[in-house]
């Protein structure tokens, strides 16, 4: 049954009809946590999250209103929820409550060819967008490995990355404006702009956010062409700190390929005979320059030279197509080994600057190494830096050990990145995963500034509470 | 009831999809209707999960509310690359659990009843049914006694659309191609194993296969799609027989007729059993492209189609996700009917019933078109 009062359960049915609102247990339990690896070996583990007390389906903006004010005046927590998929544990009901699930909020709203906009609500699935963008011959240039399984407003409140993002940007990037709805029902208008330059950017405020500052209700993203070039290139380094000096070379020489992936040594190993490369030594870059054919011609052959010149040698290009193929299907390894008892997965992505980014890469093999398999890839070039994405599998000697051994895994990660000075994150969020270690991040100052905001947003705390150790 | 009612590969299925990370969500019709994290492949597994941990089983009211919240249409086996996961399976399975358990619905009770009575229910509330020997009859006047081909019309043109059924014997009369039609309506089963009662499937499909063999023929043409797949995956009849799916028979008819004039443009509805089960894609479109017609796609085809939310008893256990299935499907088809198409032709009797009236322009079961096509031309 549910804790709510039946008066704001009455108050959230008058906001959204009788069928949008449900306490039946397993609609609550199934939006009980996302995927974050620490939920997931817990409920292997035979635990049950508890979930909110109710969930709640909003099909307009205004909805999404009613029920905040309705939250807010009841003091009782909402969180956001679009299709749960995020890893870092945002999307969990910690203080039960509302989840708002916005998944009736999933139309393409207009678009501006001419600019080169699309407004669309928060619940449309990223592939369902992608396919509406291409039908017009045009794409957001974001695709992160979830495209299909997550939702823009998921991509906004997580700021994520996609794939492709040295050349079209991370979500941030191609944000022209945005608007939400406040914890007290108050709606705010950032309307898109290319460029705006008075005072702060409240646009950037909800990047990020994860519902603590409110729902974020519609999104104007960035459009470009369809390109009309892909050329792709394959290249086989002597080592990872070669292929580093080659990437870091190409993105500060003002090359941009869309696809741009360094794999160290042992994930070389593994990918190299998934992709038909070779025999797996060395580090394999991946890469595809498009856009214009000319330009994306020309671009590729820059970029190959810069690789040869930091004696790369060439492979078959056919590799990246391999990759292309399947570059969405690391869930299905999940899949497979997730149920396993004792088993631990999960992905850590970093990032630092040029300058630290070997010791990052060093730091994090060292403490991991030997208690864990670790995988690394460069990937999300900038010209002053990286992220490096790390992959862990191991399985702990009995299920007991499993949540012990995850703890470990980011308690020395977070370590890693602290002892070198990278950030803790890249395009995952912060959630519950990275709480603990914000303060670290953010710094005192930057936590009190974090602090009131979220005090002066949400005077009540009701805005998905409990995340970024506030 | 033991949870052990599942087979050990279903409950390695079962796991590993409740521990994915919900790729194939976009193509899931029952979550897209419903917007509830819980209908969807991984959402219906984890009920899978629990009841194989839990105190009630499969009698566990979340787990058999999922088990029937889905039209079996297979869309998610289509993104689907998890090593040993068969989600239509897994379903199947999971109903038959179900089943054992004592927790089949109602709905589902008296519609196996009823097919193993030789009628067709096809709606529970209010209840309605049909009894398909007045069909069969006028199929006869049609028929020729001794041919070696068996029309098996199935319950979806029997029960759902008894036109179809009769169209698919002027169809083939008019072609030329003599065929038979047993003697009394026997169901294949699939009504039964879409509500877990397996030994009655099996009675079922055995009976189905005791009448072919005494109609001593050579080829079974099926116009029912779910009735063609299993037929076709689990050949009840004598060795020797060729099971096909109706709408190859006509195709094959049609190539040897000549070409007739243009009849317009229409839009082609893929039957989930037909094109994602079965692969069955070319043939309907071979029909209706040698009867004169232009082809026009829908949004979602082949693998990908949408379904009508007539399969896996859905309309029975939950006829208002069945519905939100037709509607998607629907708007659909009024895109096409906006690029052109003058009617829609399916080719499942009961898609077309569904459609009917739910969409801006004509509906036609595929022998419906072409048995018109071909007696227009006369």
């Amino acid at each position: 049954m549910s804790l709510l009062a039946p008066a704001l359960l009455d108050e959230l049915r008058a906001a959204v009809g009788d069928a949008g609102v449900s306490t039946d247990p397993a609609d609550r339990d199934a939006v009980a946590h996302d995927l974050w690896p620490r939920a997931l070996i817990r409920e292997r583990g035979g635990e049950r999250l508890p979930g909110p007390d109710a969930v709640v389906w909003p099909s307009t903006r205004g909805q999404v209103a009613a029920v905040c004010a309705a939250c807010h005046r009841a003091e009782i927590p909402f969180t956001p929820f679009g299709a749960g998929t995020g890893v870092c544990g945002a999307a969990i009901p910690v203080r039960g409550g509302v989840v708002l699930d916005l998944k009736r909020l999933d139309r393409i709203l207009d678009w501006d060819l001419e600019t080169g906009w699309v407004r669309v609500e928060p619940g449309l699935l990223g592939s369902r967008l992608e396919d509406a963008c291409r039908e017009r011959g045009r794409t957001t240039g974001h695709h992160p490995s979830s495209l299909a399984l997550s939702t823009v407003g998921g991509f906004v409140a997580t700021r994520s990355a996609g794939q492709l993002s040295t050349r079209y940007g991370r979500i941030d990037d191609l944000v022209a404006g945005l608007e939400a709805v406040l914890p007290d029902g108050t709606e705010v208008s950032l309307r898109p702009e290319p460029a705006a330059g008075a005072g702060p950017d409240l646009r950037r405020l909800f990047l990020g956010s994860e519902g603590g500052f409110g729902v974020i209700v519609e999104v104007t993203l960035r459009l470009h062409p369809l390109p009309e070039r892909r050329v792709d290139h394959a290249a086989v380094f002597g080592g990872f700190a070669e292929g580093i000096a080659a990437v870091r070379e190409l993105l500060q020489a003002g090359l941009r390929p869309s696809l741009l992936r360094l794999y160290d040594l042992a994930d070389t190993a593994l990918q190299a005979a998934e992709l038909g490369v070779g025999e797996g030594s060395g580090a394999l870059l991946l890469a595809s320059c498009e856009g214009r054919a000319a330009v994306a011609e020309a671009e590729a052959a820059e970029l190959a030279a810069i690789c040869a010149a930091h004696g790369a040698s060439a492979r078959d290009p056919a590799a990246v197509e391999a990759w292309y193929t399947r570059r969405d299907d690391i869930g299905f390894a999940q899949a497979r080994y997730l149920p396993l008892a004792g088993a631990v997965l999960d992905t850590v992505e970093l990032a630092a600057p040029w300058s630290r980014l070997a010791a990052l890469h060093e730091a994090v093999r060292r403490r991991i190494g030997g208690r864990l398999i670790v995988l690394c890839h460069l990937s999300h070039g900038y010209p002053d830096g990286a992220c490096l994405y790390f992959s862990f599998a191991g399985v702990a000697e009995e299920e007991a050990g499993a949540v012990p051994l995850h703890e470990l895994l980011w308690e020395e990660v977070m370590a890693a990145a602290a002892e070198t000075g990278a950030s803790i994150a890249h395009h995952h969020g912060a959630g519950l995963a990275r709480a603990p270690y914000m303060a670290a991040e953010l710094g005192a100052g930057g936590v009190e500034v974090l602090r009131r905001l979220k005090a002066a947003l949400d005077p009540g705390g009701v805005a998905n509470p409990g995340k970024w150790g506030l | 009831m033991s949870a052990a009612a599942l087979p050990e590969a279903q409950v390695v299925a079962a796991q590993r999809c409740a521990s994915c990370p919900k790729m194939c969500r976009s193509a899931c019709p029952t979550l897209a209707v419903t917007a509830n994290e819980r209908h969807q492949p991984w959402g219906h597994a984890r009920t899978v999960v629990a009841a194989l941990g839990g105190q009630d089983g499969f009698a566990e009211p979340a787990t058999v509310a999922a088990a029937f919240a889905c039209a079996t249409c297979g869309a998610c086996t289509v993104p689907c690359l998890v090593k040993g996961v068969e989600t239509t399976e897994l379903s199947w399975a999971v109903r038959a659990a179900v089943f054992d358990a004592g927790a089949t619905p109602a709905a589902g009770l008296r519609a196996v009843a009823e097919a193993s009575a030789g009628r067709v229910r096809v709606a529970d509330s209010p209840p309605a049914w049909t009894d398909p020997a007045a069909t069969l009859d006028a199929l006869r006047r049609l028929a020729t006694p001794g041919a070696d081909l068996l029309l098996l019309p199935g319950c979806g043109a029997l029960g759902h659309r008894p036109e179809a059924a009769l169209a698919a014997g002027r169809a083939l009369r008019g072609l030329g191609i003599a065929f038979t039609v047993l003697d009394e309506h026997r169901c294949c089963g699939a009504p039964a194993r879409s509500f877990g009662d397996t030994a009655a499937a099996v009675a079922m499909l055995d009976r189905l296969g005791a009448a072919i063999a005494a109609a001593a023929v050579r080829r079974v043409a099926v116009q029912s799609p779910s009735c063609a797949h299993l037929l076709a995956t689990h050949a009840p009849g004598p060795a020797g027989v060729a099971v096909e799916p109706l709408a190859g028979v006509l195709a094959a008819g049609l190539a040897s007729a000549g070409t007739p004039a243009g009849h317009g443009r229409v839009a082609y509805h893929d039957p989930c059993f037909l094109a994602r089960h079965l692969d069955h894609t070319a043939e309907p479109r071979a029909v209706l492209r040698t009867l004169g017609h232009e082809v026009v796609e829908l949004r979602g085809r082949g693998a990908t189609t949408a379904c009508s939310g007539g399969g896996g008893g859905l309309p029975l256990t939950h006829p208002a996700i069945a519905d939100g299935y037709r509607d998607r499907l629907a708007a659909a088809v009024a895109e096409a009917a906006g690029a052109g198409a003058a009617a829609l032709v399916t080719g499942c009797a009961t898609c077309a019933a569904r459609l009917a009236g739910a969409v801006p322009v004509p509906v036609l079961e595929l022998a419906e078109a072409c048995a018109a096509a071909l007696e227009a031309r006369r």
